[in-house]
């Protein structure tokens, strides 16, 4: 009786654990910055030039907007099927060489480079068809640049699939186009039958006396068919869960042939290396980081837009310059995600001064990924926007290894709590534990992709997830 | 024989009393309905449109006859051409196969007058296949058409979300929600849409006009937010524009595909920053100068 006059009671203590804690948060949100990753020299611009400002006639995708006809007039008016018969009878290794040269990191996502991609493609095989086969099955939320490039310039990409195709010496070429892409589906098809009518691609393509065919195949709304070997099974006529990795798809691929699983951009850019050189295409962006790229700029911009820029450009100067600016000034600013909902989530603090390549990115932490840049302003709430991508992981999960279909359900359902604060503290690291269990323990790289943003929530805005919790706690939410 | 079954009945009864008993605290619901509810969280479920397993109805059963049409075989033939002639690579076409089938069930095509802003603009003379579904009899039709089984057929029907193994509302509206459509009032223009047409995200109209769903991102994020209906993309929604064109599509009126403000494609609404000058002609390097690697 005496004892609990004097102290207060267990319960009281609790009930005040709250207040006194979400006091403490709330001056720590106030004063200290956010703790990002340290950033290295290497993110920062040199001091012999800066990046960006790329120039109309620097431009490979010139019909973007839709400026020109998209069919074959159009195309060869602004350059496409010009002298293709002499670069393919280049022969293989010297596409390949050139693509080295020119330092093409694929678009697709992973970076990885394109000419030593190419290269991985048997070279003495005789008794299998070799396919090229190309990723249209852009689902990556954020992305929307292989869409531009199948409306309005199919062009380039069937001219690059011939020119792709012989690089590796493969035998046809399936375009994988997502399912809701309709109308970009109609006007490949379309182009497709021009290019088959006009003697560009078929039997003895461009007169080379080298066959090679094109075809599309829909897919059916599955972002999982984006990742290659679930576009294999999917192509395949299977329901589209990936394989095991050994075997590589350049080994055993579609039909258990070699073959490669190319991105549209990279592909469509191959012709404009063949002609303009790699060199020239290598002396944009930084070293290892080569090149133009098409970025999309979705969210809280005033502009919202497609455009084609040079790779190492400052985040602030493809903003500022291309999207007219943050919505509300540059300090509205909350936070960006530079690559695609699969990466990590970037602090303003990061955002001031990174520059959006594959390496800069990846020393700060995030990734370039498909270079889809969503933006958000002080009016977002972070921690919904990234509890939405959570559920868009656990719809999206083929559901084949446990990892990733337990995982990810189990990280959708924290994260609703997270949005409400009906949480403890303590499950923020629980959640990243998770995270980590799924990280690298997947048959395929979904599982890694639906940690990423989760990780990058807790490491960058941890304050915010604590704040909501303790609110709801303290019973102000 | 007998005593030995009646005590083992026993035992389960036990048991079944003693667990009944442990959750009835948790639920009052018998224990198989306890896995269903699992079964309904889980992720297998979650994708695509409801559940896996076909419920007869009055419309999709064993008996409800399905033919392809002769423009579908054509179709279907010309689709076989593309793959390997073996076993295997007929496969390959169960999904154009399926897409034939929703574009032959499409009753919606002729009634939607899609227009284009753009001069010169391609439009679809036939249904491309969102405005349709896939009924039973069509999953036992490709599987025969191609020479392999119904579940061979079944296993891609149920994998891939578009493919609609129940009848849908004549415009079929799949809404994007994903972050950075979401982020741009994606919700907002479905509490719009939920309101004008009175009914719930998954449901469809009494009168089957609107069958309204909310799908993953469809990739227009820079044209944010936005809608499918049908074939047709329609970007740059408000919660005012969108139920005019709900009414619009509804009374076989035209509507405006893409952009639903002034924007062109994928240029912001600021107008464009780059390609502000005529693009050049044909040019390409002297290729002979290219050394052997």
């Amino acid at each position: 009786e005496g004892s609990s006059r004097s102290r207060p009671s267990a319960a009281s203590r609790r009930d005040a654990a709250p207040e006194r804690m979400l006091a403490l948060t709330s001056r720590a949100l106030q004063s200290a910055p956010v703790r990002a990753a340290p950033a290295l020299s290497r993110a920062f611009s040199t001091a012999e030039r800066t990046y960006g400002g790329l120039k109309d006639e620097d431009r490979i995708f010139t019909n973007l907007y839709c400026d020109g006809s998209p069919w074959l007039d159009g195309a060869q008016k602004r350059g496409d099927w010009y002298k293709t018969k002499d670069i393919v009878l280049l022969g293989p290794d010297k596409i390949v060489a050139e693509v080295k040269k020119s330092g093409l990191r694929g678009r697709g996502g992973a970076g990885f480079p394109s000419g030593l991609k190419w290269s991985f493609m048997p070279k003495n095989n005789t008794d299998k068809p070799q396919y090229l086969v190309v990723n249209a099955d852009e689902s990556e939320p954020g992305t929307c640049k292989d869409r531009e490039i199948m409306r309005h310039d199919p062009h380039k990409l069937i001219e690059g699939c011939l020119i792709a195709g012989t690089a590796m010496r493969a035998n046809a070429a399936y375009i994988y186009i997502r399912g809701e892409f309709v109308y970009e589906a109609a006007v490949l098809e379309r182009a497709i039958d021009e290019a088959y009518k006009a003697g560009l691609i078929g039997k003895n393509a461009c007169g080379t006396g080298k066959d090679f065919d094109v075809h599309v195949h829909r897919g059916g709304g599955a972002y999982i068919c984006g990742e290659e070997t679930g576009l294999l099974e999917s192509l395949e006529g299977k329901a589209g869960k990936p394989r095991l990795k050994p075997p590589f798809p350049a080994n055993a691929g579609l039909y258990g042939c070699p073959t490669t699983v190319t991105n549209v951009e990279t592909v469509a850019v191959a012709p404009t290396i063949m002609r303009r050189g790699g060199d020239w295409f290598a002396s944009f962006g930084r070293k290892n980081n080569s090149g133009t790229k098409l970025f999309c700029i979705s969210g809280h911009v005033n502009n919202p837009i497609t455009v084609e820029e040079e790779m190492s450009i400052s985040l602030r100067e493809l903003l500022e310059k291309h999207c007219g600016g943050v919505r509300g000034g540059w300090d509205n600013l909350l936070g960006v995600i530079p690559g695609g909902s699969s990466v990590p989530i970037m602090t303003k603090e990061t955002c001031d001064d990174v520059l959006m390549d594959f390496d800069a990115l990846k020393d700060v932490g995030s990734g370039l990924g498909t270079a889809a840049v969503t933006v958000f302003d002080k009016s977002t709430d972070v921690v919904a926007a990234i509890g939405r991508l959570a559920k868009f992981y656990a719809h999206e999960s083929c559901g084949q290894c446990t990892p990733c279909r337990e995982g990810t359900t189990w990280m959708n359902k924290i994260m609703d709590r997270m949005v409400t604060g009906d949480a403890k503290l303590e499950e923020i690291d629980m959640l990243m534990e998770i995270s980590q269990q799924i990280e690298g323990h997947t048959i395929c790289a979904l599982g890694d992709a639906a940690a990423w943003p989760v990780q990058g929530l807790i490491r960058a805005f941890r304050p915010a997830m604590e704040e909501r919790i303790m609110m709801k706690q303290a019973g102000k939410l | 024989c007998g005593s030995i079954h009646a005590h083992r009945r026993g035992m389960l009864a036990r048991a079944a009393s003693s667990f009944a008993r442990a959750n009835a605290q948790r639920s009052i619901l018998p224990a198989v309905s306890r896995h269903a509810r699992l079964f309904r969280t889980s992720t297998a479920l979650a994708a695509g449109q409801g559940s896996h397993i076909h419920r007869d109805s009055a419309e999709n059963n064993e008996d409800t006859p399905f033919e392809f049409t002769k423009e579908s075989l054509a179709e279907i033939d010309k689709y076989l051409s593309r793959y390997p002639d073996t076993p295997q690579g007929r496969m390959s076409a169960i999904m154009p196969c399926l897409w034939v089938v929703q574009q032959q069930m499409d009753r919606a095509h002729s009634d939607i007058k899609a227009q284009s802003k753009y001069e010169g603009a391609f439009t679809f003379d036939r249904p491309q296949g969102s405005g349709g579904w896939v009924p039973l009899k069509a999953m036992h039709a490709i599987a025969e058409k191609l020479g392999t089984s119904h579940m061979a057929v079944y296993e891609v029907a149920t994998f891939f979300t578009m493919y609609n193994r129940n009848v849908q509302g004549k415009f079929h509206i799949q809404l994007c929600a994903t972050t950075p459509c979401m982020v741009c009032g994606a919700y907002d223009i479905l509490a719009a849409i939920e309101k004008h047409l009175g009914i719930k995200c998954g449901e469809t109209t009494k009168d089957g006009m609107f069958t309204l769903t909310e799908v993953e991102c469809l990739g227009a994020c820079v044209n944010a937010p936005m809608i499918q209906v049908n074939d047709y993309f329609f970007e740059d929604l408000t919660p005012q524009n969108v139920v005019s064109l709900l009414d619009n599509l509804k009374e076989g009126k035209p509507v405006m595909v893409g952009p639903q403000n002034d924007r062109i494609h994928c240029l912001g609404p600021q107008g464009r920053t780059s390609l502000t000058t005529p693009p050049k002609g044909p040019y390409c390097r002297d290729l002979s100068q290219i050394a052997d690697p």
